[in-house]
C-alpha cells in the first residue's frame, strides 16, 4: 500500500512538473494529422508563452 | 446536506467561535499561536464551504455540463484539461510571492491581531472572490486577460488604463522585492554566497534539461536542490574565513546595482538558461517549506510573544508610518487581497481547467492557501520578543544608527532588548548583525529558524535554517524580478511598437535589450532610492506597492461588477461591491495620507519640504558639502516622484471607477444593452 502511495505521489509530481506534456502533445498531434514540433522546440515555445505574460505574483 | 453534514459544520463554526473567544480576551500571559491557527482554518473552512459554493451556483452559475476553453479549443500546447489538484498547484505556485510572507511581517508593528483579522476576513470575503470571479469570467471569455476584459466589457478607456496599471505596478512591485533581498543579504557574506551559488547553480539545471535529460524536470530540480543546499550550509564556511568572508559582504547601495545589473543580464538571457531552471527550484522549495512551516507550527505550537496591539496603531510606527486604518489593509495585500493575483487567475489557468467547477477550488481556494501562508507569516513574526522584532525590522533613522542607540530607543518604547541580547542572536543565525535589516525577510527567517529548530530538538541547526529561509524567499523573489522584467518589457515593446514596429518584434535582440534597460532602469531608480531614504525604503516604497496593488485589484472588480450586471445578477452585486467599495475607500485614504500628510514621515510631499527646508539652511550657512547637498537633492526629488506616482495611480482609480459606473448606470437603466462576450456555449462530454 505504501508502495502504491509513493507511486501514486511520485505519478502526480511529474504531472505536476509538466513531464508529461510533451508526449500528450504528441499524442494530441497524431489524433489531429499534425506532425508534432520536436521536443526542443516544444519546450521552447512552452517557456516562451509562459513568460510573456504575468506569471509569476509578488 | 444531511443531519451529521449540518452537525460537523456547527462544531466547525463553535471551534472557529471558542478560538476567536480565546484571542479576544487573552490578557497578560502569551497566546499560543495553535488558537490563531485554529481560528484562522475553522473560518477559511466555513468560507469554502458556504460562502464560495454561494458565490459558484447562486452568483456566477458554474455548470459542468459546459464544456470549457480547454476541452473545446485543446491543442495541446495552451489548451490542456488539466487534472485539477496539479492545476490547483501550478496556480498557487502562481500566485504565491513574496507578498504574504513580507506584509505580514511589517503589519505585525501594530500587534498581531489587525494583520491577521484583515489576512482573514479580508481573504474570504475579498481577495478569494476577487480571484474566483476574475477566473471563471475569463474562463467563460476563453482565456481572456484581464485588459482584454476592461475593454470588451468596461471600456476602452479601461483596457488601457488596466494596462498602463499594470505596468505601473510591474515596476514598483520588482523595485520593492528587490529592496527586501537587498535588506536580507546586507553585510551577511553567508546569505550573499548562498543567493551566488544559485545561479550557477540555476544555469547548471538549466543545461541538463535542454541537452542531456530533456524533460526531467524532477531529476533536475533534485539535483538543483542538493546544490542549493551545498550552498546554505558551505555558506557558513565562508562566513567564518577572514579571506572570503570580505569578498561576499556588501552595503545595500552596492547590493542594489549587483540586482540590478542581474536583473538587466537574467532578463534577456534565454528563458530555458536561468529564469526556468530556477523557477522550478523556487516552486518545490516554495511549496515544501510552506508545507514545513506549517508543520513546524502546529509541533512547536509556539508562544505568540509580540502583543495584539501594540502603541503603533497611533501612527508613530518605525517600520512604516501611517495608522492602522488605512495602512494594516494597505501593507497587507497578498495575504488578503491583490489585484496582481487578477492577471495571474486571467492567464494561463483559465486555459486549462477540465470543469468550470474547478474553478471554486482553484480560484478560491489558491487564494484561500496563500491567506494561511499570511497567517503562519503572522505567527513566525510573533515568535520573536517584540524588543527583536522592533530592532530588526526598524532602519536607523527611526531607533539611532548604532547598537547603543536602537536599543536604548526601543527600549523605551516599553520593549526591552539589550545590545548583547542582539548580538547573541545574530551569532546564533550566522550574521555579523541583525540591526536595521528591515524589509520583513530576515526577521521572517529567524521566526522561520526559531520555529525549525525547535522541532524535532534541531536547536543546533538555527543558522542553517535562518540561512535556509533567506535562500528560499531570495530565490523565489528573484524569480519574480526576472519574470517580471520580461512581462515588463514585453508590454513595453507592445506599447512602443505602435509607434516603431521594429522595437515591437520580441525576436529582434537590440529591442530586447533597449526596452529590458528601459524597465530595469525604471525599476533599478526606485531600487537605488529606497536603499538611500534615511527612512528606510520599505517606509515610501511599501505602501506605494500596496496602493498599486489594491488599484488593480479595484480594476479587476470594477470589470467583474459591470460583468455581474449584465448577467444579470444585480442582487448579489454586493459579493463584489462590498470588497470594491472597501478597497476604494481604503486606497483613497491611503493615497491622500501619502501625498499631503502634514507629518514627514508619512507625507511624501511634507518629507520634501522638510529636507528642502534643512538644504536651505544648510547651504545658507556653509555648513554642508557639496556631495550631501546633491544627496539631499535627490530625496527631495524622489519624494516628489512618489508623491506623483501615488496621485496618478489614484487618478486612475478613480478614472477607472468613474467610468465603471457610468457603465452600470446604463445598463441598469437600459439606456445600453448588456451585451455579453461570452465563448458559445457547447456541451462537455468529458466525464465529472
Amino acid at each position: 500500500m505504501i508502495i502504491q502511495l509513493l507511486k501514486s505521489v511520485w505519478s502526480f509530481l511529474r504531472e505536476a512538473s509538466g513531464e508529461n506534456d510533451y508526449q500528450r502533445y504528441c499524442t494530441r498531434a497524431g489524433a489531429r494529422g499534425e506532425s508534432p514540433l520536436s521536443a526542443d522546440d516544444f519546450y521552447l515555445s512552452r517557456l516562451e508563452r509562459k513568460y510573456s505574460r504575468p506569471s509569476r505574483c509578488c | 446536506m444531511s443531519a451529521l453534514k449540518r452537525l460537523s459544520w456547527f462544531l466547525v463554526a463553535v471551534l472557529g467561535a471558542i478560538a476567536l473567544g480565546v484571542i479576544a480576551v487573552a490578557r497578560g500571559e502569551p497566546l499560543n499561536a495553535v488558537w490563531l491557527v485554529t481560528a484562522a482554518v475553522c473560518i477559511y473552512a466555513l468560507g469554502y464551504r458556504f460562502y464560495s459554493r454561494f458565490v459558484a451556483y447562486r452568483v456566477l452559475g458554474l455548470d459542468d455540463a459546459r464544456a470549457t476553453p480547454a476541452e473545446r479549443l485543446e491543442d495541446g500546447c495552451d489548451f490542456i484539461p488539466t487534472n485539477k489538484w496539479v492545476l490547483f498547484g501550478h496556480h498557487f505556485a502562481a500566485i504565491a510571492g513574496p507578498g504574504p510572507l513580507v506584509g505580514p511581517i511589517l503589519a505585525a508593528q501594530f500587534g498581531y491581531l489587525p494583520g491577521t483579522l484583515w489576512i482573514v476576513i479580508g481573504g474570504v470575503l475579498g481577495g478569494c472572490v476577487q480571484d474566483f470571479v476574475t477566473l471563471f469570467f475569463s474562463l467563460r471569455r476563453d482565456g481572456r486577460s484581464l485588459g482584454q476584459m476592461a475593454k470588451a466589457e468596461v471600456s476602452e478607456f479601461g483596457g488601457w488604463t488596466a494596462l498602463f496599471a499594470v505596468l505601473a505596478i510591474m515596476v514598483i512591485l520588482i523595485a520593492v522585492v528587490a529592496l527586501v533581498v537587498v535588506n536580507a543579504l546586507k553585510s551577511s557574506p553567508w546569505g550573499m554566497f548562498t543567493i551566488a551559488v544559485i545561479i550557477p547553480a540555476a544555469c547548471l539545471i538549466g543545461l541538463y534539461l535542454r541537452y542531456l535529460r530533456p524533460g526531467r524536470v524532477l531529476e533536475a530540480s533534485g539535483l538543483g536542490f542538493m546544490l542549493v543546499m551545498a550552498g546554505v550550509i558551505g555558506g557558513r564556511y565562508v562566513a567564518e574565513s577572514p579571506h572570503w568572508a570580505p569578498a561576499f559582504t556588501y552595503t545595500s547601495v552596492a547590493l542594489a546595482w549587483i540586482i540590478i545589473v542581474y536583473g538587466f543580464v537574467s532578463s534577456v538571457l534565454p528563458a530555458w538558461l536561468l529564469l526556468a531552471p530556477r523557477d522550478y527550484l523556487a516552486t518545490f522549495i516554495k511549496l515544501g517549506t510552506i508545507l514545513a512551516l506549517g508543520v513546524g507550527i502546529l509541533l512547536a505550537h509556539p508562544p505568540m510573544l509580540l502583543p495584539p496591539l501594540t502603541r503603533f496603531t497611533d501612527g508613530t510606527g518605525p517600520i512604516f508610518a501611517g495608522k492602522v486604518f488605512p495602512f494594516c489593509f494597505i501593507t497587507i495585500a497578498c495575504g488578503a487581497i491583490s489585484g496582481f493575483h487578477s492577471l495571474i487567475a486571467s492567464g494561463t489557468t483559465p486555459k486549462l481547467i477540465a470543469k468550470e467547477s474547478h474553478a471554486r477550488t482553484i480560484g478560491y481556494g489558491c487564494m484561500m492557501m496563500e491567506s494561511f501562508v499570511g497567517v503562519m507569516a503572522m505567527v513566525a513574526a510573533t515568535v520573536l520578543r517584540p524588543g527583536f522584532y522592533f530592532a530588526v525590522n526598524s532602519p536607523a533613522g527611526a531607533v539611532g544608527a548604532t547598537p547603543e542607540a536602537a536599543v536604548a530607543t526601543i527600549s523605551g518604547w516599553g520593549y526591552p532588548v539589550t545590545a548583547q541580547e542582539m548580538a547573541d542572536l545574530a551569532h546564533r543565525v550566522g550574521e555579523i548583525t541583525l540591526f536595521n535589516r528591515t524589509g520583513g525577510a530576515p526577521s521572517l527567517a529567524v521566526g522561520m529558524a526559531q520555529i525549525f529548530s525547535h522541532t524535532l530538538g534541531m536547536g543546533r541547526l538555527e543558522a542553517i535554517w535562518y540561512h535556509f529561509a533567506i535562500m528560499f524567499e531570495a530565490l523565489f523573489i528573484l524569480t519574480v524580478l526576472d519574470a517580471g522584467t520580461r512581462v515588463g518589457r514585453f508590454m513595453l515593446q507592445e506599447l512602443l511598437g505602435h509607434v516603431a514596429p521594429r522595437l515591437g518584434r520580441t525576436n529582434w535582440y537590440p529591442g530586447v535589450v533597449l526596452t529590458s534597460a528601459l524597465i530595469v532602469g525604471a525599476w533599478g531608480y526606485f531600487l537605488l532610492g529606497g536603499v538611500r531614504d534615511p527612512l528606510g525604503g520599505i517606509n515610501s516604497l511599501w505602501p506605494l506597492f500596496g496602493i498599486s496593488n489594491q488599484l488593480l485589484a479595484t480594476i479587476a472588480l470594477c470589470i467583474a461588477t459591470t460583468i455581474l450586471i449584465k448577467m444579470g445578477r444585480q442582487r448579489y452585486l454586493g459579493v463584489t461591491l462590498a470588497p470594491l467599495a472597501w478597497l476604494v475607500t481604503v486606497t483613497m485614504t491611503a493615497s491622500y495620507q501619502k501625498v499631503w500628510s502634514p507629518n514627514p514621515r508619512l507625507g511624501f510631499l511634507a518629507h520634501a519640504r522638510l529636507l528642502s527646508d534643512q538644504l536651505s539652511g544648510s547651504v545658507a550657512a556653509g555648513t554642508i558639502s557639496a556631495a550631501r547637498a546633491a544627496e539631499i537633492s535627490r530625496l527631495i526629488f524622489n519624494d516628489r516622484l512618489d508623491a506623483t506616482v501615488t496621485l496618478i495611480l489614484a487618478v486612475l482609480v478613480v478614472l477607472v471607477l468613474a467610468e465603471s459606473v457610468r457603465q452600470w448606470w446604463l445598463y441598469a437603466f437600459g439606456r445600453k444593452q448588456a451585451l455579453l462576450t461570452e465563448a458559445p456555449a457547447e456541451l462537455s462530454r468529458l466525464p465529472a
